[in-house]
């Protein structure tokens, strides 16, 4: 299948006072439709910045990539207007507060039925039928109640839930979630992932859910991709991923979740903490923290993805190849 | 005769009258802590899981005098705290301290960590001299923090570093109790790691007791001798951290955990959720049944109009729940036919 989104060595560097911080390095990925590709990584590793880049959300300048296409279109070149249909009517996107995310002085109604008339240009009327359907697609209760009220009016889990409303009022092809569910309860936290498991397999859409809650994806995705310090280290099919670990980065995160459901013991922790992105160090970045790391280790240009596995499963390790096994 | 626990919480209730100026009268009241007991061992932890609005960040702040029950009890080392006197209970607050979810909020940033470090050794006199600065260092080695960071500021450190600051000032009082308020959420998953077993690791040398308040099962159940599951202000089942998660009878801590998903996606493909529906409902005068009653999916008419009181079943092992004899039967958490697996299965 032709892939939904297609990236290719994509490079984000911001002008900071300090000099140029590079927050993404080399990124390339694809989505295919009705797939979801989870991003994870801890903070700072670029997971959130490589996909507001591809929304064309970033300062002017800052995001470079040979190719970003989308259902067929090379978006690289477009101009902010076309950028700006494409975002709300083809890609949809949820943020991790939808506090900040909706308009605090407009309805619930009123931000869904701009969406419509925005993006596909329906009257008024029309307009506010398919925002009273989105919203019980979305499960609000009462839709029809619910246009009249403020963001601020409603819960953490019914604003997420109006949140996505927005999202996918265009039928999107593909819906990007950054943290949806990390501000709320682990019983709400369910019922929004069941949400978007409903919706994209009634939409057919494509999922990007960029998350470091490893257990979120694990239940999600069908892809994941581990990012640490800008790039991309891991990344395959859920559970090759998860079951053989190649980059010694990903096997520490996975060791380092505390499990409720087994009697591990403690979990394992990573030493040290993730370099500056002002000053990384020469050759793979997670080298200080590495307890396999190497002299080769340092060289440059940092480790490329290799193949770690059956296909499609890549490392960025020099290990990787080698006749070893790790736990 | 057994000596009494380090601390004995017995029916402990925080309850806050809503606003309402003259003309409007009272509009209710928020019950944040409705009727809670329970008792810590001396060197032992009891994790506090629950979600937000369910009264164990209250609970936590109450135990260390931070606010005045409503009614009941919090018992240290056997003597009641309400009915002592204002040295003594300054005395009392050096033995039980506190560490939160961001010490960046709780750090003074214009004081170095030495003086951070150093201010609660003077205030409680418990050394002199050259003696506070030795202190100091100690306490720096024993939460791993180089000793050049005496000197340095707050803004300096990293988060998880922080929080190591934020535990070494818990502990430059001496404590045997620390309430641990999320200590661990807001770091990163490599970070919390390590938080934890520095937490772990201080418990075994000096023998201090937590009451470790979190949301993430995992985390709880991994620092925690005992857990008790909290819902709208009460204690709804309580038993052994090691087996709670595994034996867990009231509905509740059964959605709770078919909720909470897992690492491993062979296994969260085999488990079924038990999505609830709505919100958590609030505090403002509760049912008078089971907290739980109007989310949960198996409530009874008894559930409305009894509140079930925490019973004991089984050692180790308490439920709130007029159902508890048949939950994993009615509510199971593994798809039909599916392996049981470690702690999984009801």
């Amino acid at each position: 299948m032709s892939a939904l989104l297609s990236i290719r060595d994509l490079e984000v560097t911001f002008a900071t006072e300090a000099g140029p911080l590079p927050a993404v390095q080399g990124v390339s990925l694809d989505v295919a439709p009705g797939e979801t590709l989870a991003i994870v990584g801890e903070s700072g590793s670029g997971k959130s910045v490589t996909m507001l880049s591809l929304l064309g959300l970033l300062p002017a300048g800052a995001a470079r990539a040979r190719q970003v296409v989308f259902d067929g279109q090379d978006i690289t070149a477009l101009d902010e207007a076309r950028l700006r249909g494409l975002r709300g009517r083809e890609i949809g996107i949820v943020f991790q507060d939808p506090m900040t995310s909706l308009n605090p002085v407009l309805t619930v109604g009123r931000q869904l039925t701009e969406m419509f008339e925005l993006h596909q240009g329906l009257s008024r009327g029309a307009a506010r039928a398919a925002a009273v359907e989105t919203l019980s697609l979305v499960g609000m209760p009462s839709p029809k109640e619910r246009m009249a009220t403020y963001p601020h009016q409603l819960s953490g889990g019914m604003r997420q839930r109006a949140m996505i409303a927005i999202a996918v009022a265009c039928r999107p092809k593909l819906l990007i979630a950054d943290e949806p569910t990390t501000a709320l309860d682990v019983t709400i936290q369910a019922q929004i992932l069941d949400l978007i498991a409903r919706i994209q397999e009634e939409l057919g859409m494509g999922v990007i859910m960029i998350s470091h809650d490893l257990g979120v994806v694990a239940g999600v995705a069908d892809r994941i991709a581990v990012m640490y310090a800008g790039r991309i280290v891991e990344i395959g099919p859920i559970d090759a991923v998860f079951d053989a670990p190649r980059m010694p980065y990903t096997s520490g995160l996975l060791a380092s979740v505390p499990r409720y459901d087994l009697d591990a013991d403690m979990p394992r922790s990573i030493p040290g903490t993730p370099p500056d992105p002002l000053a990384r160090p020469s050759g793979c970045a997670f080298r200080p923290r590495c307890a396999e790391a190497r002299a080769a280790c340092a060289a440059s240009p940092p480790p490329a993805l290799r193949p770690a596995g059956p296909p499609p499963h890549e490392a960025a390790c020099i290990l990787v190849g080698e006749e070893r096994e790790r736990t | 005769m057994t000596a009494p626990p380090l601390l004995e919480v017995a029916d402990l209730r925080l309850h806050f009258p809503l606003g309402g100026g003259f003309a409007f009268g009272r509009r209710g009241t928020v019950k944040a802590v409705d009727g809670v007991d329970f008792r810590l061992e001396a060197g032992r932890t009891l994790g506090l899981v629950g979600e937000s609005g369910c009264g164990k960040s209250t609970l936590g702040r109450a135990v260390v005098g931070l606010e005045t029950p409503t009614s009941g009890s919090v018992t240290l080392g056997g003597r009641n705290l309400a009915a002592r006197s204002r040295a003594e209970r300054d005395a009392d607050r050096r033995r039980m301290q506190m560490i939160f979810q961001d010490p960046f909020s709780s750090l003074n940033p214009r004081m170095t960590v030495g003086q951070t470090l150093a201010e609660p050794i003077r205030l409680h006199g418990l050394r002199e001299g050259p003696g506070v600065a030795a202190r100091v260092r100690e306490l720096l080695g024993l939460v791993d923090l180089p000793e050049g960071a005496r000197d340095r500021y707050p803004h300096e450190f990293s988060g998880g570093q922080r929080q190591r600051i934020g535990i070494a000032r818990a502990l430059a009082c001496e404590p045997e109790l620390v309430v641990c308020d999320e200590p661990v959420s807001a770091l990163d998953v490599s970070i919390q790691a390590q938080i934890m077993r520095l937490l772990k690791r201080l418990q075994d040398e000096l023998g201090v007791a937590y009451l470790f308040i979190g949301h993430e099962l995992g985390v709880v159940r991994q620092v925690s001798d005992e857990i008790a599951v909290m819902y709208l202000g009460q204690i709804v089942e309580r038993g052994a951290g090691r087996t709670l998660f595994r034996e867990a009878r009231h509905a509740y801590t059964r959605a709770l955990i078919s909720a909470a998903p897992i690492p491993d996606p062979r296994l969260e493909r085999l488990r079924r959720r038990i999505i609830l529906k709505g919100d958590p409902p609030s505090p403002i005068d509760p049912p008078s049944g089971c907290p739980f009653a109007g989310r949960c999916p198996v409530a009874i008419p008894r559930c409305h109009a009894e509140r079930p009181p925490l019973e004991r079943f089984g050692p180790d092992h308490a439920v709130a729940c007029w159902r508890a004899g048949e939950t994993p039967e009615l509510l199971p958490i593994l798809a039909q036919g599916a392996p049981a697996r470690d702690g999984t299965s009801g």
